[in-house]
């Protein structure tokens, strides 16, 4: 390992660390006592967060492993075609172990852009340390998402077994029935194109390297999975034409919040921007900007920080949107993504 | 993104906004590099901040301002560290799911990248401050001397140590990252 590798491990380290904004606190905390503001002085926000920007992109440029199958068929499914009707059953969530020690893992599910088209979201489950990140990620495709938004077409026992082969790069994905070769009437090919991504990004997201993956159906490879060719291991496919542009990380759905409540996610959308606020009754509350990033083959973190100190008790929907320079004359408007939450 | 040094005209309030918008975020994730946690981070390097701004009148320099606010971070990150080690801190490992550090798509980076902080962990303090100035920041041998106050054999021989404390710990994880 030679010093540039180094530095690119340490730089990769903290590539993703998204500090809070706290320009406002700085400026309280040095502002004289008795003299009110002084904004006039002050750069404006964007300005700041455009430099910030600019310094995202430029650590993204370093870091950024590039973007793969520019070869892709493309992602071609029509606009309003059929939603998907495949749902998830009603498994739980993996809880606790006896023990109480927890991982936290990734696993996609699938909602719905603006246009309509089937798009992965990604949630974070927590599931018993005890259990191997492969068999949280099968528990986790075949539950319900949190998010009452996402939906998932993997039922219990439809994945049995998920497993790495590091010397031929590849991960194998076994099948638990050869009714999965063929995609369901009611599902459209594009749906069914997600639903295998959502396999692949999550098996990838458990063992942690980016590995095409084979589907097996009683050992040996699947012909097709859901009607997708599948006789070759299936690479990710690009990131941009299949996760939604923005996604919430935390908080997660239904999490009971008070104080000052960070909010994370990732997008990619017009000059990076990225609104968040609150509504409750078709009111909006706490309206909030933020740059995430733009271009690219990759989604970029962002987060903002709420205070609902002084917002009345109850549930509210947190709706983080990217920008839309038509303000919503044209297209399809922004990707959005949303979270109940209750406010304590 | 860098201030330019003949803005010295600047009030404590102007070079604050300028400081915070170009160097915010990197110190802030240097100090993560440092302490290993984001909040702790972020509250290191706004006191930096705070400091800096009532220091102005004495810096009046942007190059000056960055040296100092380094040395500040570096510095509170290891009061932080000692403070730590005397009181334990339940509370903060008992947060709401914690998210897989920023995210882009894939979070199979995130074993890559725990594995490198913890590595920096177990290192001796000297050594971490060391390298975090060194291969995160960039710094000289002289400017890391600078900042930390030792002497440049000194920086060389922990940066020595150190890297080849890593590079026994993480073989393996670069092996894997291509």
């Amino acid at each position: 390992m030679n010093d540039d590798q180094l530095s690119r491990l340490l730089k990769d380290a903290v590539s993703d660390i998204e500090p809070a904004d706290r320009i406002e606190e700085l400026r309280a905390s040095v502002r004289p006592r008795g003299r009110i503001v002084h904004l006039l002085h002050a750069r404006p926000w964007y300005a700041a967060a455009g430099i910030v920007a600019a310094v995202i992109c430029l650590v993204a440029t370093i870091t950024t492993v590039a973007s793969n199958n520019s070869a892709d068929p493309g992602f071609a499914g029509p606009p309003g075609s059929t939603r998907p009707t495949v749902i998830a059953t009603d498994t739980a969530v993996p809880t606790e172990s006896p023990t109480g020690e927890t991982r936290t893992y990734a696993v996609y599910y699938i909602g719905t852009s603006p246009q309509d088209k089937p798009v992965l979201y990604r949630e974070f489950h927590r599931g018993s340390a005890a259990a191997s990140p492969t068999r949280l990620a099968i528990d986790g495709l075949e539950s319900r998402p949190l998010d009452p938004d996402y939906v998932t077409p993997w039922r219990p026992r439809d994945i049995v077994e998920v497993k790495p082969d590091l010397a031929r790069d590849v991960v194998y994905v076994s099948l638990g029935h050869d009714r999965l070769e063929d995609r369901p009437a009611s599902m459209s090919p594009a749906y069914a194109r997600a639903a295998v991504q959502q396999v692949v990004y999550t098996v990838q997201a458990a063992v942690g390297k980016r590995l095409p993956v084979q589907f097996l159906i009683a050992g040996v490879p699947a012909a097709t999975v859901l009607g997708i060719p599948a006789t070759e291991p299936i690479p990710q496919r690009n990131v941009l034409q299949t996760l939604s542009l923005m996604s919430i990380s935390d908080p997660n759905e239904g999490e009971t919040v008070s104080g000052k409540l960070r909010v994370r996610g990732v997008n990619n959308g017009f000059e990076g921007n990225v609104v968040v606020h609150l509504e409750r009754g078709g009111t909006s509350y706490l309206q909030k900007a933020t740059i995430g990033g733009w271009g690219e083959g990759r989604l970029f973190p962002w987060q903002v920080t709420l205070d609902v100190s002084g917002l009345e008790p109850g549930t509210y929907t947190l709706v983080a949107s990217n920008d839309d320079p038509s303000g919503g004359q044209e297209g399809f408007g922004p990707a959005t993504d949303t979270r109940t939450i209750v406010v304590k | 993104m860098a201030p330019r040094s003949q803005a010295s005209g600047w009030s404590a309030d102007e070079a604050l906004e300028m400081l915070y918008a170009a160097h915010w975020r990197r110190l802030v994730r240097l100090a993560v590099l440092l302490v290993h946690d984001l909040g702790t981070a972020e509250e290191i390097v706004q006191e930096c901040f705070v400091a800096v701004h009532g220091r102005w009148s004495r810096l009046e320099d942007p190059d000056k301002a960055l040296a100092y606010l380094r040395q500040s971070v570096v510095n509170r990150s290891r009061s932080h560290l000692r403070h730590l080690s005397v009181v334990r801190r339940h509370a903060e490992r008992e947060q709401p799911l914690e998210p897989v550090p920023g995210a882009d798509h894939p979070a199979y980076e995130l074993a890559r990248r725990t594995a490198v902080l913890a590595a920096l962990r177990a290192l001796p303090r000297r050594q971490r401050e060391v390298l975090a100035l060194r291969y995160y920041l960039d710094l000289s041998e002289a400017e890391i001397a600078d900042t930390l106050g030792i002497s440049r054999g000194a920086v060389k021989s922990h940066a020595s140590r150190g890297a080849a404390a890593l590079r026994e710990r993480l073989g393996e994880v670069l092996e894997e990252s291509r």
